[in-house]
């Protein structure tokens, strides 16, 4: 068996964008537990799963936990398929911002961008909630560059490292969801931020920081104490289970070529 | 967009700290309000007449930013955002989702400035609003109980988990800790 290699979504051909979209439309048409819509509930609003600043070393476990159950999801769709990352350090991303695999609002034939948005249907809250999400992103010049990751790899620290990536994780949140008159936008607020789809491809990004600071510093190099700590909504995975990527069945590449449009 | 801003009473500095006798600098916020607004706090060092245009340089007193993901607002029943003040015996759940937290950044640089220059700092901390789902944050998000300045000295070193921020080696004169009181607004109430 394979293992999945996840790639920056910068470097999707069309044929590979095209077979994720399928994906995610198919994801979000779907009402039942295996939806879209149910699995981006676990984050924020209804179920609160995540875990954020108020237990800070759960941050990085918690989220690869919950990209494994989303990326499963997808697969049993379409079983060649991965989360891409958005590498929001890339000379494309600052220059652009958010991708324009994201952004577009409408695909060539006039469907839906299924990666644009989604449908947030939530009856227990108050009040109950159906719509699209909205996202209206800063100036690029705002994302973080290479430079500011690169420095925080350096910390061998697993809970300043997970502090420092968080807060960086925090501003990219608000800096994606924006606001526009008296509409904030989803990505910015932590009940709503992953019905999003590039949420996952955000914390696809941030999980890759983990999985490098991994390569440099170790999977073990963790707080013991964490180990046997569940992962809030999903009862077979522990922090302990998810500290060797390879053991989920995931890597991200390391040797990636971008290869420059010079056209 | 940049809601109230805070500016510390001015706070003197000791003579260690005057002579800029320290390694690095740690500025800690504690119990931060992340119920409402997503914004990203900009800190600034004598310079309380800072706003969301001032340049983030060392001349205009820029010593670090952190960023608060906001919840919103409360979008369940009566009681869903409010955190509990006690814990019963065997709870065994995880801490409330909005139990305030706590903040952490390095402002040796600028606090070296400073304390080369004058002899006490103000702490500025200019909100720059990503998104509010209520209003009322828009004018008003920053809330925390106090702040604390650390000091290391270059044999105070730092170990541990960052949460952790009692000094390890403390060492006479070049390790001292300056605590301001910043009444938070008392229980951020849901707003409907």
């Amino acid at each position: 068996m394979s293992i999945i290699i996840r790639q920056n979504i910068e470097n999707y051909t069309a044929e590979e964008l095209a077979a994720l979209r399928a994906g995610y439309t198919a994801m979000q048409a779907i009402s039942d537990d295996r939806g879209f819509n149910i699995i981006a509930g676990y984050h924020g609003v209804p179920m609160q799963f995540c875990y954020h600043h108020e237990d800070e070393l759960m941050f990085f476990p918690w989220h690869r936990g919950y990209l494994l159950a989303f990326e499963s999801r997808l697969r049993d769709i379409d079983a060649t398929l991965s989360v891409p990352y958005w590498d929001w350090t890339s000379p494309a991303s600052q220059q652009v911002g958010v991708p324009t695999a994201f952004s577009a609002q409408q695909l060539p034939d006039g469907s839906r961008n299924p990666l644009a948005s989604s449908l947030i249907n939530v009856a227990s809250t108050r009040p109950p909630v159906r719509r699209q999400t909205a996202r209206f992103p800063g100036d690029p010049q705002g994302l973080p560059q290479a430079a500011d990751v690169d420095s925080t790899l350096s910390e061998s620290d697993f809970g300043k490292f997970s502090n420092l990536i968080q807060d960086m994780h925090d501003g990219i949140h608000g800096w994606t969801g924006g606001q526009k008159g008296n509409v904030p936008g989803d990505m910015a607020l932590v009940p709503w931020a992953a019905y999003d789809p590039i949420f996952f491809s955000h914390h696809c990004m941030i999980d890759r920081l983990w999985f490098r600071w991994e390569q440099i510093h170790g999977i073990n190099n963790i707080p013991q104490s964490l180990l046997n700590r569940p992962l809030r909504g999903f009862d077979n995975l522990s922090v302990a289970s998810v500290v060797d990527t390879t053991q989920l069945g995931y890597r991200y590449a390391s040797d990636e070529i971008t290869v420059e449009d010079h056209t | 967009m940049m809601a109230q801003k805070y500016t510390s009473k001015p706070i003197r500095l000791s003579p260690a700290m005057r002579r800029a006798a320290f390694k690095r600098a740690l500025l800690q916020f504690h119990k931060v309000d992340h119920s409402g607004a997503s914004f990203q706090a900009r800190i600034f060092f004598n310079n309380p007449r800072a706003n969301e245009m001032t340049p983030m340089t060392l001349e205009e007193g820029y010593a670090a930013r952190f960023h608060i993901f906001g919840h919103g607002r409360c979008w369940g029943d009566a009681g869903h955002c409010d955190v509990p003040t006690e814990r019963r015996p065997f709870d065994r759940r995880s801490p409330h989702p909005l139990t305030p937290r706590e903040v952490e950044v390095v402002v040796t640089d600028a606090l070296r400035k400073v304390a080369l220059q004058t002899e006490t700092v103000t702490i500025t901390v200019v909100p720059v609003i990503y998104a509010a789902a209520d209003k009322r944050d828009m004018k008003d998000c920053f809330h925390f109980k106090n702040l604390t300045l650390l000091l290391r000295s270059s044999h105070g070193l730092l170990e541990g988990p960052a949460s952790d921020v009692r000094p390890i080696a403390p060492v006479a004169a070049q390790e001292e800790a300056l605590s301001e009181k910043h009444q938070a607004k008392p229980g951020r109430k849901q707003k409907k």
